[in-house]
């Protein structure tokens, strides 16, 4: 009976100890804190069409979405294109109101007609 | 002999688990340092004595270009001039940092004066 | 007299001058500045202080009045806050320490001994090097206040000799701390690094520079604004009155010079320093009306490197009103010369450097083109320059108002026919840096001559630090 008794008393040291080495440990290093980071809705993704193989007999769209001063440039990379791939047929549209709007007609003409899209955003 | 082994481990069982509790319960103090900068505190001088009787005295008003400070000055005067008819008052105006020289004219030229800091 | 809105601060000028017991009569705020404008409006006000301003000439000084004290300031080294847990602690700790007006407003760091320890690592630096007095009040800058300061901004080690050269900036004898701290007209610093060690402690210089997100940026401009407010004993609305405050008030304008896209030589090697030594730069700068002007850049519109000059030009001739304004002995901010910081987008720099622009001549194109020839003025300039050159040799106006003695002669050279007024004291008070990243914008920021020391402009060198390459 004493032996035990002395047994469960050397255990019950053991575990002190090791709760006081663990806690003071504890208390240095652990620091929990919450994630201040909003939550995002999950988002789709669509991925891009499939490459083209060739140009020829392609057309391909080259759309303005009207940010300022893009004119020009589009202008000379239409020329520039169908110059050097004239193989392909290179076809230059702005699209309708400012750049922050939307042109489903356009999309239906090019999804319709189109092979290819260069969209230019001005940025 | 026995006994006192078991006593001693059971005190000192009790002590280790109060360690661990200890923090939980006790307070937690933080020693800062100040951040404040010394100050050497410039020699304190009072202001001069107080002119009781303004009767025939050189008033000086002294205004230190602050916008709108000369119309008030102006009032002050006309003022001054009304409560205290044989006193004379004298304007001056210059920076808002009086100077050696300026300071020791209006020391030289009033018997007591007014600065207007128009702020 | 004073108004009473400003009676604290005042008061607070008057202990730093030591005269604490000096005698005041105030007048309503809400009153004076709206009846100022003539002196029939002014009257009523006059009327009700003319009794307290004879009581204070006349009654004889109380034995306090007649034997003042210095105010003792009580300086602790440490201080103990406790609580019941480490968060609860370090709220006190903040709550205290905004209640004594020792923080900025925003939560700080507490500056325990171990951490200002570890802050005091980044400098070779003694702790009790004194680095100058910090205006209003003259606080002592000490190497440690700066890192106890540094430790409250959240700065890291590496941080400490960038922001120890900028208070060495500050408290330079000849930069006026004073007006910047303190005016009603809410200026603002500019703090501005060169040299390799911007890279090295990874600060800012492009999109953005201005802004938040960088540590180094953000928490250098902290450790200089809390420096000021604990060195300087500086409080918003008792000393520092600025009346609206001033944007970016807790870090200033704080960043370095987008070196590796300028077309020139890095800022302080225009200055004369080499181009591995690393330096600070503080400037005032103005904060709203006449403080900050954009010319062009950006993604939007478009714009070219001339477009660009011209409208900076045109802006800067507007300063020809100075010329008329000045009467001596009135203090009119719009008869002061200004300082010019011109923060040019790397892309128009490129422009301007295709065009043939150095940073020198791009300075004497500002200062030659704004001169207004001297056919072209009016009587009334030609009196209010006469009378700037006199009294500027005469001496006893307003600093901000001198023409300096080294420029005299060229004023006095070109107030004649077939001369060109310059706007621009000296060419050197127009400063070209390239700020920000692509694209950018390019604007102007500047500042009156200072009124209470020679300069708002000081470079230093970084020196002393252990922990970067630079800096050394």
């Amino acid at each position: 009976m004493k032996k035990r008794i002395n047994w469960l008393l050397i255990g019950v040291f053991l575990v002190a100890s090791l709760l006081v080495a663990y806690g003071s440990n504890a208390q240095e290093a652990k620091m929990t804190v919450l994630n201040p980071l909003g939550s995002t809705p999950l988002i789709r993704c669509v991925p891009m069409a499939p490459r083209l193989d060739t140009l020829s007999g392609k057309t391909i769209y080259i759309v303005n979405v009207k940010f300022p001063l893009t004119d020009p440039f589009l202008v000379e990379m239409q020329k520039a294109f169908a110059e050097k791939y004239p193989q392909a047929h290179w076809v230059l549209r702005d699209k309708k109101g400012t750049y922050f709007d939307d042109d489903r007609a356009l999309w239906a003409e090019i999804k319709e007609k189109g092979h290819g899209v260069i969209m230019a955003i001005g940025h | 002999m026995r006994k006192g082994m078991n006593w001693l481990l059971i005190g000192v069982s009790l002590l280790l688990t109060l360690c661990w509790a200890g923090p939980v319960l006790a307070e937690v103090t933080l020693e800062v340092l100040s951040p404040r900068g010394e100050i050497v505190a410039p020699p304190t001088l009072s202001p001069s004595p107080r002119v009781v009787d303004l009767t025939g005295k050189k008033i000086g008003i002294y205004w230190n270009g602050k916008q709108g400070g000369n119309n008030f000055w102006d009032v002050v005067e006309e003022l001054l001039k009304e409560k205290l008819p044989t006193s004379r008052i004298l304007r001056f105006r210059g920076p808002f940092d009086l100077g050696e020289r300026l300071a020791g004219t209006l020391a030289k030229e009033c018997d007591l004066f007014i600065y207007g800091v128009g702020d | 007299m004073v108004t009473d809105n400003f009676g604290h601060d005042a008061r607070s000028a008057a202990e730093d001058s030591g005269m604490p017991t000096l005698r005041m009569v105030k007048v309503p705020a809400q009153e004076f500045y709206k009846r100022r404008i003539s002196k029939e409006e002014i009257k009523p006000v006059a009327l009700e202080s003319i009794n307290g301003l004879i009581d204070a000439l006349t009654r004889p000084l109380t034995t306090q009045e007649a034997n003042p004290k210095p105010k003792k300031v009580e300086m602790s080294k440490a201080i103990r806050i406790t609580a019941e847990s480490y968060e609860l602690a370090v709220e006190k700790f903040n709550q205290s320490f905004l209640d004594n007006h020792w923080g900025d407003g925003l939560p700080l760091i507490p500056p325990t001994q171990k951490r200002v320890k570890w802050m005091l690592a980044g400098t070779g630096r003694s702790p009790h090097e004194v680095i100058g007095t910090v205006a209003p009040k003259n606080g002592t800058a000490t190497i440690e206040k700066i890192a106890i300061n540094a430790v409250m901004a959240g700065a890291k080690p590496e941080y400490l000799p960038v922001i120890i050269a900028a208070m060495e900036g500050l408290t330079d004898k000849n930069f006026d701390l004073l007006h910047v701290a303190t005016s009603s007209g809410s200026f603002n610093l500019l703090i501005m690094v060169n040299g390799p060690i911007a890279k090295e402690i990874k600060m800012n210089s492009g999109i953005g520079f201005l802004g938040h997100g960088w540590r180094a940026n953000n928490t250098i401009g902290r450790a200089v604004r809390l420096s000021l407010v604990n060195l300087g004993y500086l409080w918003p609305a008792e000393n520092d009155m600025a009346l609206i405050g001033r944007p970016s008030s807790h870090t200033f304008y704080t960043f370095a010079e987008n070196e590796e896209n300028s077309p020139w030589e890095p800022y302080h090697v225009s200055f004369g320093y080499k181009k591995e030594n690393s330096c600070v730069t503080v400037s005032t700068v103005g904060s709203y009306e006449g403080g900050m002007t954009i010319y062009g850049g950006g993604a939007v519109a478009p714009w070219t490197a001339k477009s660009i000059l011209e409208k900076m030009i045109k802006d800067m001739k507007n300063d020809r009103r100075i010329f008329g304004l000045f009467k001596r002995g009135v203090a009119n901010p719009a008869a002061h010369p200004r300082k010019y910081i011109m923060m040019l987008h790397p892309e128009c720099a490129i422009e301007l450097q295709r065009l043939g622009y150095t940073r020198e001549s791009l300075q004497k194109h500002f200062y030659e083109s704004t001169s207004v020839p001297y056919e072209d003025l009016s009587q009334e300039e030609i009196k209010g320059i006469q009378e700037r050159i006199e009294a500027s040799i005469a001496g006893g106006i307003i600093l901000a108002d001198v023409i300096p003695q080294s420029r005299i002669p060229v004023f006095k050279e070109v107030l004649k026919p077939g001369g060109k007024v310059p706007v621009v004291i000296s060419p050197e008070e127009i400063h070209i840096i390239v700020g920000g990243g692509i694209p950018g914008y390019t604007f102007s920021i500047s500042y009156i001559k200072a009124p209470y020391a020679p300069t708002s402009h000081q470079t230093k060198l970084i020196r002393g630090a252990t922990l970067t390459k630079a800096g050394r």
